[in-house]
């Protein structure tokens, strides 16, 4: 296909892959008011990479600004990206070169927006009854995933404006599944990890790589009330001992669990949190029950 | 002997979740507890559910147990029951938090201690729970302590609200603790 002159350049930047691992780079690359997201060589993408999409042209329409995007070129990506609700939650807020054809094509992952927390329950027993349905074997692994959705989800509502009544954090999460994991992602664009726990006089001091350690390792809490705090120290540590993957960034800080290691340390600051959940499938497959 | 009420808690759902239902749940309790007579027995039944997340068992199960352990509404207890331990993880890292502990029977005669119990109290309790009822100075004799020691022992427990317990005079003079096992109430012992 030629290119259309009147198409912007994009820079440069162009990623094949847009996922936990290259999102670094592309939110480097898609900075400004105006970024061009050139997607036009894209062939993968992961439900970690749209959510960070989705908040990215979110907070550059509050900000005045607009994401222009190059869609991409490989028909089979194009139509997997149009089958996402990638353009009903921008809601008009960017640009793109051609139209991205909406299909009627299963999507490829679940994608739902959290809001309230009464609401929550009844997200956490949609995405519930679906990994329920897909793997009838996997209890004990559906149990340990559905436990965690109920605990991010609901943190959105509790933390993500924490101290910020007029923020609206816009909460997303998403349930995929490939040939070797199930991810689970919970995104949204609120105050972040480091903002809620400055809340608390005691953790006031820390950096906000500080605080994501204070909150995934100690277990911290913006709020003293014995019982609050943990949730996240426990996720990780239920993913720590099932050879899973944890990733969690918030706004120039990120932490990551992998294997029996974990780091963390500065990235390019955006808003609010965005968690990246990545377990084996065989936990959720027949033999590997208990 | 004894008052006893069962509930269910998959009439609040299979899968509970939530700081917010989790306080529904709690007021739903506290009401039951509060038409018990003295001594009475709550017993909260986890049979039949999927998931219970921590944010619920702390909002739920954790908080109620701190409102009795302050000393609200003397004589009366709460106990679960389960036929798995799974589902009781998150309750009982949230009890441990709070340093409390919640009896659950696991069907028979098994039980278990979910939350944190002190290995001391623990052995204490076992006592209790295997003879059904007993005194401190009996305590102390089977354990090899002071009755002192067996006596704060079983305060303890009482103060826990794992066991009840009612002070009854000594032949000598003064008086000693005499406490009942929980499940003692189920099994009218």
């Amino acid at each position: 296909m030629a290119a259309d002159p009147r198409t912007p350049r994009s820079g440069g930047f162009s990623p094949r892959v847009l996922d936990c691992s290259s999102v670094e780079a592309a939110l480097w690359a898609w900075q400004g008011p105006r970024p061009l997201v050139d997607l036009s060589r894209l062939r993968k993408f992961d439900a970690f990479g749209l959510l960070v999409l989705v908040l990215l042209g979110r907070i550059l329409k509050e900000r005045g600004g607009e994401l222009r995007v190059l869609v991409p070129e490989n028909r089979e990506t194009h139509h997997r990206l149009g089958a996402t609700p990638l353009a009903s939650l921008l809601q008009g807020a960017y640009w793109t070169n051609r139209p991205l054809e909406m299909t009627s094509d299963p999507p490829p992952f679940t994608v739902v927006q959290v809001r309230e927390e009464e609401g929550v329950t009844g997200l956490v027993n949609q995405l519930g009854d679906e990994l329920s349905a897909r793997f009838p074997f996997g209890e004990r692994a559906n149990r340990m995933l559905i436990g965690a959705l109920f605990e991010l989800l609901q943190n959105i509502p509790q933390h993500a404006a924490a101290g910020e009544h007029d923020l609206d954090p816009f909460g997303l999460a998403a349930v995929e599944e490939d040939s070797h994991h199930i991810h689970v992602v919970v995104a949204d664009k609120g105050v972040g990890l480091a903002g809620s726990l400055r809340l608390n006089p005691r953790y006031r001091h820390l950096t906000p790589p500080q605080a994501l350690e204070a909150i995934l390792v100690d277990g911290a809490s913006r709020l003293d009330k014995p019982g609050r705090g943990g949730t996240l120290r426990k996720i990780r540590e239920v993913v720590k001992e099932n050879a899973g993957r944890f990733y969690v960034r918030s706004g120039e800080a990120a932490f990551l669990q992998q294997d029996v290691e974990w780091s963390v340390g500065k990235v390019l600051d955006f808003p609010g949190v965005q968690i990246s959940v990545r377990l084996p499938r065989t936990l959720f497959e027949p033999g590997e029950e208990g | 002997m004894g008052d006893k009420k069962t509930v269910s808690l998959t009439q609040f759902g299979k899968r509970l979740g939530t700081r917010g239902e989790g306080t529904q749940a709690r007021e739903v309790l506290l009401r039951e507890i509060q038409t018990l007579g003295q001594p009475g027995l709550l017993v909260v039944d986890f049979r039949g559910l999927e998931v219970l997340s921590g944010s619920f068992a702390d909002e739920a199960l954790g908080e109620l147990l701190a409102t009795l352990v302050e000393g609200a509404l003397p004589g009366r207890y709460v106990m679960g029951r389960a036929t798995r331990e799974e589902i009781l993880e998150d309750l009982n890292l949230k009890l441990a938090e709070r340093k409390l502990a919640l009896l659950v029977g696991l069907g028979g005669k098994n039980w278990t201690a979910v939350g944190k119990l002190p290995p001391y109290l623990e052995e204490a309790l076992r006592w209790v729970m295997d003879r059904g009822w007993g005194r401190s100075a009996e305590l102390a004799q089977e354990l090899g302590l002071t009755v002192q020691q067996a006596s704060m022992r079983l305060l303890a427990l009482g103060q826990l609200r794992l066991v009840h317990m009612e002070a009854e005079s000594r032949a000598g003079g003064g008086y000693q603790w005499r406490v009942q096992s929980l499940c003692s109430f189920i099994s009218g012992r």
